[in-house]
């Protein structure tokens, strides 16, 4: 009886123990960036990794700011934690591997303004499409077209008409018609 | 009690702890809708691809001070999401409506771990309107953030 009930012991201290190794949470930011308003970073890896899926996560506080996650769009694995003001918080992050969930947990990370009684500079707020449009452009646009102000006001239709007629711009075919509303946004807004 | 039912109760209790070790498998997802306009709001994610680093540009001005941009703090944070063990190298240059420099250029590498860029600027000239430029590379990857600000 005392071997089985051991054994027992022994089997769930080497399973949580494994839990914990094989999957971890890592915050991509210093202590001091760790500031409300910012996109927070996240990444969730461990050997578990190799094979499991990232589910989500779920973030609590400890005086009821509001603060949410966002799962990256682009990066594998990375998410985004974003409070609105001063808080405490508690992260805790979901893994599937073969039909089975694993968490982590992560914490307690604090989220505070830098010290001084500073105020925020708020920037104006600005049109999501025109941000978008502005990143696009730079990616795709700014090589050739510098700065973007000699092509303002220039239309998605103008835009995807010189991608199919301009052979160096022909490469541009990748972009979707979405993004080419989203650059002619940016480009109306200069 | 008979040694049956005790080696089965063993049996169970052992077969229930290891199961009970992989409990807590309530998936938790919080997945903001990548098309609500409140999200888009409250995130203000700003990358339309991939990006290699992940960055904000943040400026604070002390308590009391005037509401304008003749004084303040730039708080930039950055990441290398490939190697967060990468040193990078950054500049920091702020000009106004006019494209002149508001105040001094700030170069410098943030060593591996450090992810926060901070410093006072003092305008040098009228600045009705700042533009941030946040220039960033780590190992041979270079992306430039701007953020503008006004009056």
């Amino acid at each position: 009886m005392k071997l089985m009930l051991g054994l027992a012991t022994i089997l769930t201290a080497i399973s949580l123990q494994a839990r914990a190794a094989d999957l971890v949470v890592d915050c991509l930011y210093d202590t001091a960036s760790r500031m409300p308003g910012v996109l927070i970073p996240f990444k969730i890896k461990g050997p578990l990794m190799d094979t499991a899926t990232f589910s989500g996560a779920t973030v609590t506080t400890n005086n009821g700011a509001d603060c949410r996650i966002l799962v990256d769009p682009f990066v594998k694995n990375l998410f985004h934690l974003k409070c609105a003001e001063e808080t405490q918080v508690m992260i805790q992050a979901v893994a599937v591997n073969n039909n089975q969930a694993h968490q982590v947990n992560y914490g307690p990370l604090s989220v505070t303004l830098p010290a001084g009684g500073l105020t925020v500079v708020k920037p104006p707020t600005q049109d999501p499409n025109v941000i978008l449009g502005k990143s696009l452009f730079g990616t795709y646009c700014l090589t050739c077209h510098n700065p973007a102000s000699v092509k303002r006001d220039r239309t998605a239709a103008q835009i995807t008409g010189a991608i199919k007629s301009e052979d160096q711009m022909k490469s541009l075919t990748v972009l979707t018609a979405d993004q080419i509303n989203k650059i002619a946004a940016y480009l109306k807004s200069l | 009690m008979n040694r049956t039912f005790v080696r089965t109760l063993i049996a169970v209790l052992t077969l229930g702890s290891v199961t009970l070790a992989f409990q807590n498998c309530a998936e938790s997802e919080h997945v903001e809708s990548f098309n609500s306009e409140e999200y888009n709001r409250f995130f203000d994610y700003q990358y339309a691809t991939k990006p290699a680093f992940l960055a904000s540009i943040n400026i604070f001005r002390p308590a009391g001070a005037l509401a304008n941009l003749t004084s303040f703090k730039v708080y930039a944070t950055v990441a290398y999401i490939a190697d967060a063990t990468a040193p990078i190298a950054y500049q920091v240059k702020i000009v106004n409506q006019g494209g002149a420099i508001v105040c001094p250029t700030q170069t410098g590498t943030l060593a591996a771990g450090s992810t926060l860029v901070t410093f006072d600027c003092v305008s040098m000239v009228a600045t009705q309107s700042a533009r941030v430029e946040f220039k960033v590379t780590a190992k041979g990857v270079t992306q430039v953030f701007e953020q503008d600000y006004e009056n």
